[in-house]
């Protein structure tokens, strides 16, 4: 069930609407909070912060259609305000998602990163456009400007980075390249 | 913002993971993910990946290196023929699975150009029942994709030109290893290759999308293939996918998409059927097509492109079923059967429109090139035909009736080293075809090389025995350059031979060589024994139509004396029965009997008559003007008579205009303009097209009048040459005529001059 519909049932007194709501906004919330935060526990902290918010508020949302869009925008909220608190105590500007290698948080999982290491070399061989798209973009560039340097339109750079996401997935799980 | 359950976002996931998304794009996806269980799902399972991708030093710096490789100009590796062997095993941990629908898009496409090629690659280990429905699929996938505004495909007859022009033994099984090369001839930016792969429990259908220039494989689908009926909406379900892979615009999807069946036939077996027969007609073996557009019309009765191509070969009223049935066609196809329909009406002006149409909108499709190229020829107009020839041969250089009518356009205006140049190339494409020598026989004898053109002919027999065109157009040539006993031989052979398929064109072709030695009345007594043999064989396709002899022996009749006016009149009455709905062609003969017997007003009125039904039905003047000559030259009237036959001959090409040139001349020599007569008669003289050499009753009369003309220019040389040359032909003439007997007094009196 959409979020939508768990808030009707909500507003109509249903309580395990209310909690199955506040269940899915938390799972949701904290990948959204991994992808803007390079520190997972500080992610962690984000979402809890938004989490309270968003419980607390709940009861003054009108439109039930919006409560996605409402609920995203408090973890917005959120995640500018750890930026600010991270740039205060760092004394440096500090783009609001960082791209840079990883100076704190988690250690990730070395076989992960050794089989991903070996996935991305056997995709090379058959779709040398995805080392590429990530090349430029760690260079920042923008979908816009990979576009150009593609010669694609953005369409087409979307459904090119799903098929190598589904051909990176699957090596990652099996260890082989489906073509 | 759109909706943020709209499952189109889904597909920006990766780019987000990769942090590609910003601003409002990025809020719109993050509030889609809230609500999407999937992608919260995948973006979860996905996210430690992810993390990794973007930040890690070390995987930065491979992705960074390869991507250096990469884009450093070393070639990625071409997996055409990898790839396409690895099908089985691809293939085998694909029937592994359970059964779906494997969608794996991705397109790269640079905006201007959205062409292209289906291939079935066949196995050598397949049944012939798999590779029949592989070539099924990959004509339904050209058909269905076709309909598409923002693709063009390339047809099959163009995929089939060009393996024969790289080479391959078999151009309608490609290997794999020239499925790139042939893509590349074609011109095609992508290559979808169809492969069947089947073990014991089922099989599977496996596409892959290329893009050509790169190899890189763009998609791959496996469909399973449960039975042949399905094999319809497996195609539309394909052509549907192949879209999106190809990345073409939103509006490609939302375009009018007809199911194929509608498009093609309902029956899988006649479609086959109709495949078997295009092939057979890509390698000229007609009869045989003829037969499977026949199978297949017995299997589907509105299958509108199986009569389209009857029409072409068996009989041209078949076109109106192809008509009937042409909203079940592709567009494409829907042009040629009206284009085809106007042709069988003699509709040449929509005829046309819509064949420069059809070029326009499909640039590969050579058979509209061509039949512009041959409709602008029979109209007169060789340069255009010229351009279109040679547009035909630009995407088939081997179409060889194009070489031939490119040659005969060549020649029409004047360009004799170009058109044997052109012939040249012909004997090349076709070696061992008669009909490369049998036009060089033509395009010599029309440029006064009589003797070259009869060893062309003779080559053109070598190549093949029965091949009757060059036989005959032999006769007649050995017969105009005096080398009678060579005639004689062939003669001998036909008539030897005759019993079989009746003998009236053997009779007339005696008849005709008696006419041109003057003999007329042995020359009337075979063509009565050529009338009576058409009259037993009158069923016979072989066998002459009888309006044609009954009009010879006319002629003749009326070239004799006052007595044979009253049989002329019985075999034009004769003619006019036979042809009830004739209202121009033999009442033409008709105004010369009316006038050889004294009836004048009969006659005027008959030209008359003439005239007001060729203006009432917008038929050509030709047979006006025709009647009009005959009645002034009749009438004593020979000025009027010459420009009668000079506006005759306008209406008809040089190489068909021997008989209005030659009356014309004659007239001009009766009206004593010697020197127009002159022009006129010697631009004849030396071109022996094949109206000339078959039209024995005046082939060797214009001699005389040439004679005529250069002696009353005062030219005696000239004149006692042709006289001499008349009077040789005639040396057994019968004696009365009186062409005969003038050529003879006026030969005596020449050479007796100082």
């Amino acid at each position: 069930m959409n979020n939508s519909d768990l808030y009707r049932l909500l507003s109509s007194g249903d309580q395990s609407a209310r909690e199955q709501l506040c269940e899915q906004l938390y799972v949701s919330f904290r990948i959204l909070a991994r992808h803007r935060i390079a520190d997972w526990n500080d992610a962690e902290e984000v979402v809890q912060a938004a989490m309270v918010k968003v419980v607390g508020k709940l009861d003054q949302l009108v439109d039930a259609e919006r409560i996605s869009a409402w609920a995203h925008s408090i973890l917005k909220n959120e995640t500018i305000d750890y930026y600010r608190t991270v740039q205060k105590r760092r004394g440096r500007e500090t783009d609001l998602e960082d791209v840079g290698p990883s100076t704190a948080g988690r250690q990730e999982n070395d076989e992960l990163k050794a089989r991903l290491k070996e996935c991305l070399k056997k995709m090379n061989t058959v779709f040398g456009k995805h080392a590429r798209i990530l090349n430029l973009r760690y260079q920042g560039y923008g979908t816009s400007e990979i576009c150009q340097r593609l010669s694609v339109t953005p369409n087409n750079l979307y459904v090119m980075l799903s098929r190598a996401r589904s051909m990176l997935k699957h090596c990652l799980e099996s260890g082989e390249i489906r073509s | 913002m759109s909706g943020t359950n709209d499952k189109s976002l889904c597909r920006l996931l990766y780019a987000y993971e990769l942090g590609l998304l910003e601003g409002e794009q990025r809020d719109e996806f993050e509030i889609h993910l809230l609500d999407c269980p999937r992608c919260q799902k995948e973006a979860s399972e996905f996210l430690p990946s992810a993390r990794l991708l973007k930040r890690d030093a070390e995987v930065r710096g491979l992705v960074e290196g390869m991507a250096q490789e990469t884009s450093s100009g070393k070639p990625a590796r071409k997996y055409y023929l990898q790839t396409l062997l690895a099908i089985a095993a691809v293939v085998a941990f694909l029937v592994l699975r359970p059964w779906n629908l494997e969608f794996k898009p991705t397109q790269e496409i640079i905006a201007a150009e959205n062409r292209l090629a289906v291939l079935y690659i066949g196995n050598p280990s397949e049944t012939e029942e798999d590779l029949a429905l592989g070539n099924t699929v990959a004509g339904l996938l050209t058909a269905d994709l076709s309909e598409s505004n923002y693709l063009q495909v390339v047809s099959s007859q163009r995929l089939y030109d060009a393996a024969l022009r790289l080479g391959f033994e078999e151009p309608n099984r490609i290997d794999p290893s020239h499925a790139g090369a042939l893509a590349r001839e074609v011109g095609a930016r992508w290559m979808l290759i169809a492969g069947i792969a089947a073990d014991r429990r089922e099989r599977r259908l496996v596409t892959q999308l290329f893009e050509v220039t790169s190899g890189d494989i763009q998609a791959t689908q496996a469909v399973k293939m449960d039975s042949s009926d399905s094999v319809f909406d497996l195609v539309d379900q394909l052509s549907v996918q192949l879209k999106a892979d190809l990345g073409l615009p939103d509006q490609a999807l939302q375009e009018p998409d007809p199911r194929v069946a509608d498009v093609t036939s309902h029956s899988i077996e006649a479609y086959k059927m109709y495949l078997k027969g295009i092939e057979f007609r890509q390698r000229m073996y007609f009869d045989d097509a003829v037969n499977c557009f026949l199978k297949a019309i017995a299997k589907d009765t509105a299958f509108a492109m199986a009569y389209y191509y009857l029409s072409l070969r068996l009989d041209p009223q078949m076109i109106q079923k192809a008509v009937t049935y042409s909203s079940r066609a592709t567009k494409k196809e829907q042009l040629l059967i009206e284009a085809r329909a106007a042709q069988v009406a003699r509709d040449t002006v929509t005829t046309l429109a819509i064949l420069q149409s059809i070029t326009e909108q499909y640039p590969d499709e050579k058979d509209a090139f061509f039949q512009l190229g041959e409709y602008y020829y029979t109209g007169g107009d060789f340069g255009q035909a010229i351009l279109y020839f040679k547009k035909c041969l630009a995407l088939d250089p081997l179409h060889r009736p194009s070489y031939n009518g490119l040659a005969y356009s060549y020649e029409e205006c004047g360009k004799l080293d170009s058109a044997l140049q052109t012939l040249d190339s012909y004997e090349k494409v076709a070696p061992d075809e008669p009909n490369p020598f049998d036009s060089r026989g033509d395009i010599l004898a029309r440029n006064g090389r009589l003797k070259e053109a009869i060893e062309s002919y003779a080559r053109a027999v070598e190549k093949e025995p029965g091949f009757t065109p060059s036989q005959i157009k032999m006769y007649y040539a050995y017969l105009a350059d005096g080398r009678y006993d060579l005639a004689e031989e062939i003669w001998r052979k036909w008539e030897s031979g005759c019993a079989e398929y009746g003998c009236a064109n053997t009779y007339l072709a005696k008849a005709s060589a008696l006419m041109f030695r003057g003999r007329y009345r042995d020359g009337l007594a075979w063509l009565d024994k050529a009338i009576a043999a058409d009259s037993v064989a009158s069923i016979s396709k072989k066998s002459s139509s009888l309006d044609v002899l009954y009009s010879a022996k006319t002629q003749l009749l009326l070239a004799m004396d006052s007595s044979a006016i009253a049989e002329a009149d019985v075999t034009i009455k004769h003619l006019l029965t036979m042809r009830p709905d004739d209202k121009v062609t033999y009442r033409i003969t008709l105004v010369r009997a009316l006038m050889q017997a004294g009836r004048k007003d009969n006659a005027l009125q008959t030209v008359e008559q003439i005239r007001k039904d060729v203006e009432a039905d917008n038929l050509s003047m030709f047979n006006y003007w025709m009647a009009k000559g005959y009645f002034e030259l009749a009438d004593g009237n020979v000025a009027l008579a010459a420009v009668a036959f000079d506006s005759a001959a306008s209406f008809r090409p040089r190489r068909l205009a021997f008989l209005q040139r030659f009356l014309q001349g004659q007239a001009l020599v009766m009206a004593g303009e010697a020197g127009k007569a002159i022009e006129i008669l010697a631009a004849q003289e030396n071109s022996f097209t094949d109206s000339r050499l078959r039209d024995c009753f005046t082939n060797s009369r214009i001699y005389y009048y040439l004679a005529r003309a250069y002696e009353a220019s005062g030219r005696a040389d000239a004149a006692i040459a042709r006289y001499e040359r008349f009077l040789s032909i005639w040396e057994d003439a019968d004696s009365d005529l009186p062409e005969l007997v003038d050529a003879r007094a006026r030969l005596t009196r020449m050479k007796a001059r100082p």
